[in-house]
């Protein structure tokens, strides 16, 4: 049986805003699914204009 | 011979006329230039025939009509780099993922942000952008006017 434990957006050792829902099954993770851009800066987009 | 003149001649022998570019623009370097349906197939031939394993990113540009899609790898010490034009008219690329695992994450970045729809992509939920993102806009296409939004 696989527990998922949110890791995230905010915790103290992530060095930016990143939701980590990571898939344990006893001490072994086993799976991971992330969700980022919460800090995307839209750098490409301003360079275009 | 040189890795890199190894596969180009390769490349050419195997693929011919479907291949529209390869050069090697310096030492260590190849480049690429592929229509789009022929992407997953050499992407296949690279890993079959030269252990192509790892891909450094994907990126991707709206140029107007099309939308240029460069895939940048790296195999044995070479830097290969993959160009392929897709029409935004029909913005659809096959997924390279079942060959390069690697490229999860590229393919669903530039499904979310330039609405290049990844076709048969394992996982093609939106990576970047927030759960109450309209469908249908890309904030990457040209036509995409950023808000003021003060400050």
């Amino acid at each position: 049986m696989t527990i998922s434990i949110p890791i995230g957006p905010q915790h103290p050792a992530l060095k930016e805003s990143t939701n980590l829902t990571v898939k344990v099954d006893g001490e072994k993770i086993v799976g991971i699914d992330m969700r980022l851009g919460y800090n995307h800066r839209g750098i490409e987009k301003a360079a275009e204009q | 011979m040189s890795l890199e003149s190894e596969i180009e001649e390769k490349l050419r022998e195997e693929f011919k006329e479907k291949i529209l570019e390869v050069k090697i623009p310096g030492e260590h370097r190849i480049f690429v230039s592929v229509p789009s349906p022929q992407v997953k197939e050499l992407v296949n031939y690279l890993r079959q025939n030269f252990g192509l394993t790892h891909i450094t990113t994907i990126s991707a540009i709206d140029i107007g009509d099309d939308i240029e899609v460069l895939y940048h790898f790296f195999c044995r010490g070479v830097t290969i780099r993959l160009r392929t034009l897709v029409p935004k008219t029909e913005p659809v690329i096959d997924t390279i993922t079942p060959i390069i695992l690697g490229a999860i994450l590229y393919e669903r970045e530039i499904q979310d942000l330039l609405g290049l729809k990844v076709k048969d992509h394992p996982d093609p939920r939106r990576l970047v952008l927030p759960e109450d993102w309209p469908e249908g806009v890309y904030p990457l296409r040209r036509d995409y006017q950023v808000g003021f939004k003060g400050g």
